[in-house]
């Protein structure tokens, strides 16, 4: 309703400007007017019409066209003429995009048979519409007297711009259809490659015609060939000078970058038509540049593309609207219509040739042509061209071949996005993963002959199976059950879940000696401590280490046996699997990997205790994308990178390029699957399991406070039971009215460090329940050992008035996280250490430093004091960030985050018109 | 929900907006000094005025010819657009309360009497020299005062901290000079009072409206490019509808401005934020165009120098006045206001978008006075007195 009224009130008050404005001293007075007006209606017809499933582009030209001079005249001839201002800046900007695409490194390998299928994509149409042209001319009422030369003179540069595609139509239809499949970008890059190809055909021809109709300037061939090298490659090197200039300033200046992009349009644009060349062919060499010559600073030119296209875009598409002669429809529209039908059916002639020619897949032999249907700026910017060049005859073919393209433009995007639609199983479906971890998402267990099978409870897990089950694909992992190695078929592999199989688990048998070595040696004793800040010495054998090589070629080894022919990402696990990509590389140079460090990363001095810290970050360096929990994690590699292995690295865009290839490193911290615990949280059954873990906890004291936790030295137990013991001794009033339940699983009690923590908790439990015993009270602390499910674990979070995280240091700590999402009564205080990197995103909750104990039992006392309205206050924010980063866009972001490192520019500069947040 | 990645995810939503490389969490271990970013930086509170002047001066027609006529030309709709975004600042400026009120009679004064030194000199000058035409006897003059009255770069500080200070003066000096040029313009446009004030009426409903609907429109904006597109429709509406009507700018961006901070609510906050990121490059603009269409002849020089050493005067005898007259604690710091600062090129541009090429003597003028002025400032201004 917001809109409707705002929308009123503009046009409203344009009106009444337009009746008080009176004459203005500049004819520019209305420009701005204009394009904020156009601007606003168009984004709000765009947004009608994708309610009903149509493409926001169609909505900006039809706004165009309605309210254009040809229809509405709200927006009349003059004002319409103020529009075309941006419309170079726009063409620029296109041009200057699609120069951005050709990433050498990227498309190298897809070069061939997408150059194979552009090349017969163009020749059919051109020599098709030149033959038929050719025997229509007499009858086309453009200049039907021409003959000979002159008659070819004037048809090619008319079939070039016939043929012509539109790259960003393409992209913003895929936007819109968030494809991202074969289809799209097949077709995406052979417009992009096919107009850059007319570009300069385009002003090559032009330059014959004028020759042939004795129109240029200066006559003979030498003239006529300097013309057109410094038409073509004047402009090349003024867009690549101007590309350099560019790529320094993001260097070393890199502010409003948005704005920045848009003035260098404007410069491309204006120093073209001053200089007499072709400010396209410019742009188009100045984004070629800056994408692979400043590669350090390419995400920033992308994210400067996605803020500052959106605007100038979709008033290109208003002015393209506008433009669109509907009484060049109303006299032209027999021939527009038979242009339209030949184009469209040599295109399709074109296409299926060419993807015969290459080899391509068959959805795309169907349906690419359909992407081929729009045109937009590049054609109108050549008919605009041709009319100036030529009054008289083009002027004539712009009014016919502008009359196609407001046809094309109103199919084109239509039928685009019905072939996505169609293809949707291979674009717009998700695609099948590979997921490799240490631990396996099923576990089958052999008991007397009896076969069970357990799924993993842990968030992470959870999340994985789950996005499995979406997309399909392979989960690779260590076949660690006793009865593992029953269920597998003869590649080791078991559909999964077994209730409804949707994915394959592919089991590696390692041997116990070296999973040990590789697992608790190198794994555990090595990297885990290394990269949490506790006092435990990491320990590094070469032994280890071998075995850490050899399990994680393995795992490599496998990845590409599933693989295939497939180029599904793959999505490693944690630390335990840094030497995967590297090996997986080699085996497979173009695979697509992302690797979640679930845990902190070390900061420099720290990490120079590792010796094989350069192998590591060098295998790290091998994945598309590496994530971190955390900024501060993510910053430290960084660092790391630069320090060991002098790589580049573009810190704003959060790239390193080393070893000839570029990775990203994000930081996008874990969630819980927050509905899951709602939903828990809610079931009838709960206050009977609640009563059920009273009884067997006995938990009879009015104030009960949880910790749940790992048997692990980086968990903070010990502190915890400290800081009960000085809360104890300063409150004595709290003896025998609380409970403090600690539900400590025990993990990795092989090694020496996880046994002796395990005997130092259990050893402090029974001195704090001995010192503050009261006769017939409840104990201080309940130990449990035993692994609660995800329900009964929510039955205890419901119980709690208040959870204690004291992690020494943690990567996330998903316990406060589930705490938080448990509590939809929007009670219970989490405390929380300011060494878990939950902290940083939790800041409602009360933060302790679990090395100051009085401090820490002062915020027990806190807790357990605090006002019932403070609580809820509190629990309130901490469940809004909580629920606004669940588990699974987690790992979606992730993934998206890989994707988008292959996906092109063009899609991020339209993407942004169809972000949402939900 | 999900996000593309590009780059690091925002921990926290209280960190969405603002540069990381300054509020990053505390990182563990050394951080290492960024090599890069550090040759050339701007800031609103700072912007380089004469630098980028001459700037224009040297790539306009005069100079290089790399900023011609029809680039200027091409540019001339932005111009607008950078106005009302700087009046828009102005009227989103926090509530006369406080330092603001008290520095209000305070600004009224200084600017007055500069204003009233400046036009009155010109005049004076025009009617020494037998000058005839309406345009040098009164109109250059009160255009040129009103240019002269104000010492205010732009009104971001108080943006980000509502009780800073030193800026109160400034800020209610380019209020005044805002109000001021908006009633001239009218009364240029309409010829009598009253006829002027009607239309002045009109005008700033129509500028509201607009606001109004921009604001409307922020207030469901679903995604950051939504609101992003909704901002610069909006300030295209505003800029666009002062400069067809032939009104100021400037006041048009008031209007809207006080529109908005009345409105309150993220939509506010949302404008001013994409303002302020909008501003300094805008200002840039305005400043090489405004460079740019300098015209360098002898009368322009002259009056130019004239302007300079009146408008320094004109200070100056409004600080005697403030020493002599003004109430307790807006006394010192009146020669801190000595540097020109934006507002009277920024007025220069409205004037001469508004009247036409009959004022293109008045930009010559102003930047080149400002130049003077700005150079004067470096001598005369205490340390660390700066507006």
């Amino acid at each position: 309703m917001n809109r409707v009224v705002a929308l009123v009130l503009t046009a409203a008050a344009v009106m009444w400007a337009r009746a008080i404005g009176g004459s203005a001293p500049f004819a520019s007075a209305g420009t701005a007017l204009v394009l904020g007006f156009a601007l606003l209606g168009a984004w709000l017809t765009g947004d009608l019409l994708k309610r009903f499933r149509l493409p926001q582009l169609t909505g900006y030209l039809v706004f165009g066209a309605v309210v254009g001079p040809y229809l509405g005249n709200v927006i009349n001839v003059s004002m319409a003429a103020q529009l075309q201002f941006v419309t170079g800046i726009a063409t620029t900007l296109i041009a200057l995009i699609a120069g951005l695409t050709l990433n050498i490194e990227r498309i190298g390998t897809r070069l061939s048979p997408i150059a194979r299928t552009t090349a017969a994509a163009l020749a059919v149409p051109i020599v098709g519409l030149l033959a038929i042209g050719w025997l229509v001319w007499p009858w086309l009422p453009i200049a039907p007297e021409a003959t000979g030369i002159a008659r070819l003179a004037m048809l090619v540069p008319i079939v070039l711009i016939v043929v012509s595609f539109s790259p960003t139509m393409t992209a913003a239809v895929m936007a819109e259809a968030k494809a991202r499949g074969r289809l799209g970008d097949l077709v995406l890059a052979m417009a992009v490659i096919a107009d850059l190809f007319l570009l300069v055909l385009f002003a090559a021809c032009l330059q014959g015609t004028r020759a042939v109709l004795g129109t240029a300037a200066d006559q003979g061939v030498g003239p006529f060939l300097a013309r057109i090298a410094w038409e073509i490659g004047g402009a090349m090197a003024f867009g690549a000078l101007v590309g350099a200039v560019f790529a320094l300033y993001l260097r070393y200046i890199g502010r409003e970058m948005s704005l920045a992009l848009l003035g260098l349009c404007a410069l491309l644009s204006q120093a073209g038509s001053a200089q007499q060349f072709e400010p396209l062919v410019a742009a188009v060499a100045a984004g070629f540049v800056i994408e692979n010559l400043a590669v350090m600073q390419g995400d920033s030119v992308r994210r400067a593309v996605r803020e500052g296209a959106p605007p100038v875009l979709v008033v290109f598409f208003v002015a393209i609207g506008v433009s669109l002669r509907l009484d060049a429809v109303a006299t032209m529209g027999l021939i527009a219509l038979a242009l339209v039908c030949i184009r469209i059916g040599l295109v399709w002639v074109g296409v299926r040739v060419g993807v015969r020619m290459s080899g391509l897949d068959e959805p795309s032999a169907r349906y690419a042509w359909t992407g081929l249907i729009s045109q937009a700026g590049i054609t109108l910017g050549f008919t605009s061209v041709l009319a100036a060049e030529f009054p008289g005859w083009g002027e004539r073919a712009q009014l016919l071949i502008v009359g196609s393209i407001a046809m094309h433009e109103l199919i084109g995007p239509m039928v685009f996005r019905y072939a996505l639609t169609r293809v949707d199983s291979g674009a717009m479906a998700p695609r099948p993963m590979v997921v490799v971890s240490n631990r396996e998402p099923y576990v089958h267990t052999a008991t007397d002959g009896h076969i069970s099978v357990a799924a993993a409870s842990g968030g992470v897990a959870v999340a994985l199976d789950a996005l499995m089950r979406e997309r399909g694909g392979v989960w690779i992992a260590h076949g660690s059950g006793s009865g593992d190695r029953a269920v597998v078929d003869p590649f080791d592999k078991v559909m999964v879940p077994p209730e409804k199989p949707m994915y394959s688990l592919r089991r590696l048998w390692l041997e116990e000696s070296m999973f040990a070595a590789y697992y608790g040696g190198m794994s555990n004793e090595g990297l885990w401590p290394l990269c949490h800040v506790v006092d435990v010495r990491p320990t590094f054998r070469a032994e280890d280490w071998q075995a850490y090589q050899d399990v994680n070629i393995s795992f490599a080894r496998a990845i590409h046996q599933e693989l295939g022919e497939s180029d599904a990402p793959v999505f490693l696990q944690d630390y335990h699997l840094t030497l995967v990509a590297p090996e997986l590389r080699r085996l497979r140079p173009s695979a697509k990997t992302a690797l979640f460090w679930h845990i902190p990363w070390p900061y420099p001095d720290r990490l120079r205790i590792c010796p094989w810290r350069r192998d590591i970050l060098t295998g790290l360096l091998a994945n598309d994308l590496i994530a971190f929990q955390l900024e501060r994690d993510r910053r430290n590699f960084l660092i790391a990178v630069e320090e060991e292995l002098g790589a580049e690295v573009e810190e704003e865009a959060s790239r390193v390029f080393f070893d000839g290839r570029h990775s990203t490193v994000v930081s996008v911290p874990i969630g819980v699957d927050f509905d899951r615990f709602q939903a828990l949280a809610n079931d009838p059954a709960l206050p009977a399991e609640q009563e059920r873990l009273r009884g067997l906890l006995g938990l009879r004291a009015p104030i009960i406070g949880v910790g749940v936790d790992r048997l692990d030295y980086t968990k903070g137990i010990p502190e915890r039971l400290a800081a009960l013991d000085a809360l104890m001794t300063a409150r004595p009033d709290l003896r025998g009215r609380l409970t403090f339940v600690q539900i400590g699983i025990p993990s990795r009690s092989s090694l020496e460090t996880y046994a002796a923590v395990e005997g130092e908790i259990a050893g402090k439990v029974a001195v704090l329940n001995a010192k503050h015993a009261v006769a017939g009270a409840p104990p201080l602390v309940v130990l449990s050992t035993s692994l609660l499910d995800a329900f009964s674990l929510t039955a205890l979070y419901r119980l709690a008035d208040f959870c204690v995280v004291s992690s020494l240091h943690d990567g996330m700590n998903l316990v406060a996280k589930e705490f938080v999402a448990a509590r939809d009564d929007e009670q219970g205080v989490l405390v929380l250490s300011e060494l878990a990197g939950a902290a940083q995103e939790l800041e409602d909750a009360l933060i302790i430093n679990p090395y100051d104990v009085e401090g820490f039992a002062t915020v027990l006392a806190q807790a357990i004091e605090m006002p019932a309205a403070e609580r809820t206050r509190r629990m309130r924010a901490m469940r809004k960030v909580v629920a606004g980063r669940n588990v699974f866009s987690w790992a979606s972001d992730i993934l998206e985050g890989l994707e988008s490192i292959w996906s092109k520019p063009l899609l991020y500069s339209v993407h942004a018109w169809e972000e949402r947040s939900v | 929900m999900s996000t593309p990645l590009t780059g690091p995810l925002p921990a926290r939503p209280s960190e969405w907006n603002v540069d990381l490389a300054s509020d990053v969490p505390a990182q563990i271990g050394p951080r290492r000094p960024r090599p890069q970013r550090t040759w050339f930086r701007w800031s609103l509170a700072s912007l380089p005025v004469a630098p980028l002047l001459l700037l224009g001066m040297l790539l306009g027609p005069q100079g290089l010819f790399i900023l011609t006529p029809s680039a200027l030309a091409a540019l001339d709709p932005a111009l607008p657009v950078a106005l009302a975004t700087l009046g828009g600042l102005v009227g989103l400026m926090p509530g006369l309360q406080g330092p603001l009120r008290r520095a209000l009679g305070t600004a009224s004064m200084t600017a007055l009497v500069t204003a009233l030194f400046v036009a009155a000199g010109f005049m004076a000058g025009a009617m020494a020299t037998g000058e005839q035409s309406r345009v040098f006897v009164w109109l250059l003059p009160l255009v040129l005062g009103i240019s002269a009255a104000s010492s205010l770069i732009v009104p971001v500080q108080r943006l980000v901290n509502p009780w800073a200070g030193p800026t109160a003066t400034a800020e209610s000096e380019a209020l005044v000079s805002v109000i001021a040029g908006g009633l001239l313009l009218a009364f240029v446009r309409q010829g009598t009072f009253v006829w002027s004030v009607l239309w002045l009426f009109q005008a700033c409903a129509v500028v509201t409206v607009l606001g109004l609907s921009g604001f409307l429109m922020l207030r469901r904006s679903a995604s950051d490019a939504e609101r992003r597109v909704f901002a610069v429709a909006t300030l295209l509406l505003v800029g666009g509808a002062a400069d067809s009507l032939s009104f100021s700018a400037l006041l048009g961006g008031v209007c809207a401005g006080l529109l908005w901070k009345a409105g309150g609510g993220p939509s506010r906050d949302s404008l001013q934020r994409d303002m302020l990121y909008a501003l300094p490059p805008l200002l840039a603009l305005v400043l090489v165009v405004a460079g740019a269409r300098v015209q360098l002849t002898s009368l322009a020089l002259g009056l130019a120098a004239a302007y300079a050493c009146l408008r320094t005067l004109g200070r100056v005898a409004a600080w005697a006045l403030l020493t002599r007259f003004g109430p307790r604690g807006t006394r010192s710091g009146g020669l801190s206001l000595l540097s020109p600062g934006v507002f009277g090129i920024a007025f220069a541009l409205n004037a001469f978008r508004a009247l036409g090429s009959d004022m293109s003597i008045a930009i010559s003028v102003v930047v080149v006075g400002t130049i003077l002025s700005e150079v004067t400032a470096l001598f005369v201004t205490p340390r660390g007195g700066a507006a």
